[in-house]
């Protein structure tokens, strides 16, 4: 006998609130400017750059941070879709990916800058910086890769510091990752201005030296993002956005689930899903029993701490039977 | 996070909230970013008087292995490939790709000291720090490309035609290479050089 009901039950997922909803939109915009800018500015130091190597590092890293903006932007786009058939869940996991590709692109940039500077020292290979005729005069290229890597220094420094702003607000992992990549970009530059003016002075290794000592931090940044990437994918504890400390917001639940007057005890099972957070509450009662209606106040208790509250699920919790068992 | 964390949220069914960061942390931090950002203008201000005095002073950019004062100080070592009919290499050097050399000698007040050799012997050389330039039998998509450094393009016409040529110089070497493209744009100003 077959059931008059459908078989699969897709959730009905919670819209974001608008003020969220503006701020994801200017979070896109910040996106969009970072990858206008960021390749205007590449394709200008392809022009200026001769052989130094901080040089080169310094494009590398500003094409690699074109990857996490870009995938943010294909994000927004997916996650906007509605719940459907196949998608049963919702489409808000699309922000984990783009912060595990952030993540990856930050890491891989550091890796890359350490191995060019460590190869370029044990080699001992002095960097070629040529001269542009201008008018009358050669004049020595570094000036003009100087001036280059200056202007490529303001974008980065610009968005990355909008983005710190914003991401938090909105609970962006991969938008706060996107702002420590533009970070990274702008101090790759700033060590490559220091490696050509100390390759002005003769010092052949002082480029390598300052992408090395630039490439360490980037590396941290990179691992460190990395990490909370693979948590999130684990539907690991919630962290906040800049995976320095735990989520205060599983604690606030709690209270809030305890606060109501039939429960006794509750656990909570909290996950994140992109910026959204689900999971499941296990309530104790008097008699070990849930009606309907206790279960709505449930959901609409924690669903009233934060807009961030998605999907709630709602059982008894069965742990004091358990013990009174022993 | 420790594992002695981990293992209490196991166990226990009331999790106690950790806050994010103690009011006394929040300021020390505050402290140390304005700290380093005033240090951070101070490094930039110091960066940017040491440029400007250094780009007066007329000593800037400089050899990594003082190749201009080896040269100034005389002889100036020249690798020379046999490449007819601008490098003749068999007997005395002539045509007038060594007659050009043997200017920019002059302006130097030095005089050349030819180093006879194979193209790659030659190169290695140059590379080493062991010569100022190598000159003639260069391709144009030469593999020596990025381990050396070149000198700006000129034209020099023969019975060949119209050829681009240019001169191997020692990778790094800032002064000189500064030095020697000057020279080559002054002959391509005057005309003597196209």
């Amino acid at each position: 006998m077959s059931s008059v009901y459908p078989r699969i039950r897709p959730r009905r997922t919670r819209g974001l609130p608008a003020e969220q909803r503006e701020l994801l939109r200017k979070a896109c915009r910040l996106e969009w400017a970072t990858l206008i800018l960021i390749a205007a500015t590449s394709i200008m130091m392809y022009v200026v750059m001769g052989g130094s190597k901080a040089m080169q590092t310094a494009l590398v890293e500003d094409v690699l941070s074109l990857l996490a903006p870009a995938a943010f932007l294909v994000a927004a786009r997916f996650q906007r879709r509605p719940v459907d058939q196949e998608y049963l869940n919702g489409h808000t996991r699309a922000f984990d990916i783009t912060f595990f590709i952030a993540a990856v692109a930050l890491t891989g940039v550091g890796l890359a800058v350490v191995i060019d500077a460590v190869h370029t020292l044990i080699t001992a290979s002095h960097p070629v910086i040529t001269t542009v005729a201008i008018g009358d005069r050669a004049v020595w290229q570094g000036w003009l890769m100087i001036g280059g890597l200056l202007i490529s220094v303001i974008p980065p420094v610009v968005l990355g510091r909008m983005k710190l702003k914003i991401a938090p607000r909105i609970a962006l992992k991969t938008l706060h990752a996107d702002a420590d990549t533009n970070k990274a970009d702008w101090m790759t530059a700033l060590a490559g201005v220091l490696g050509i003016v100390g390759i002005g002075f003769g010092l052949w290794w002082a480029d390598s030296a300052a992408a090395l000592f630039i490439a360490c931090s980037i590396l941290k940044d990179g691992v460190t993002n990395l990490r909370s990437a693979v948590r999130d994918m684990h539907d690991a504890y919630p962290q906040v956005v800049d995976g320095s400390s735990d989520d205060p917001l599983v604690a606030q639940l709690h209270r809030a689930v305890l606060a109501l007057d039939f429960v006794a005890e509750a656990q909570l099972r909290f996950h994140e899903e992109g910026n959204r957070l689900s999971g499941v509450v296990f309530v104790s009662t008097a008699d070990d029993c849930l009606t309907l209606e206790q279960v709505e106040r449930v959901v609409s208790a924690c669903r009233e701490v934060s807009w961030r509250v998605d999907q709630v699920t709602v059982t008894v919790s069965g742990l004091r039977a358990k013990i009174a068992r022993q | 996070m420790t594992f002695g964390g981990l293992h209490l949220r196991r166990i226990e069914p009331v999790r106690l909230a950790r806050t994010n960061r103690n009011p006394m942390d929040n300021a020390l931090f505050e402290a140390s970013l304005r700290y380093v950002r005033g240090r951070a203008r101070c490094l930039l201000t110091g960066l940017g008087l040491a440029l400007c005095i250094t780009a007066c002073d007329g000593g800037y950019p400089r050899d990594a292995e003082h190749t201009l004062d080896r040269v100034q100080r005389g002889p100036m070592r020249v690798g020379i490939s046999h490449d007819p009919p601008l490098v003749q290499a068999r007997g005395a050097p002539s045509g007038a790709e060594v007659a050009l050399v043997e200017q920019l000698a002059g302006e130097q007040g030095a005089k050349v000291e030819w180093v006879y050799g194979a193209h790659d012997a030659l190169m290695t050389q140059l590379q080493q720090f062991q010569l100022a330039a190598v000159v003639g039998g260069h391709h144009q998509d030469s593999p020596w490309q990025p381990e050396v450094s070149w000198s700006r393009e000129y034209l020099m016409r023969s019975e060949l035609g119209l050829q681009r040529r240019q001169l191997a110089l020692p990778p790094g070497e800032n002064a000189w290479q500064l030095q020697v493209d000057q020279f080559l744009l002054d002959r391509q100003r005057r005309g003597q050089l196209q």
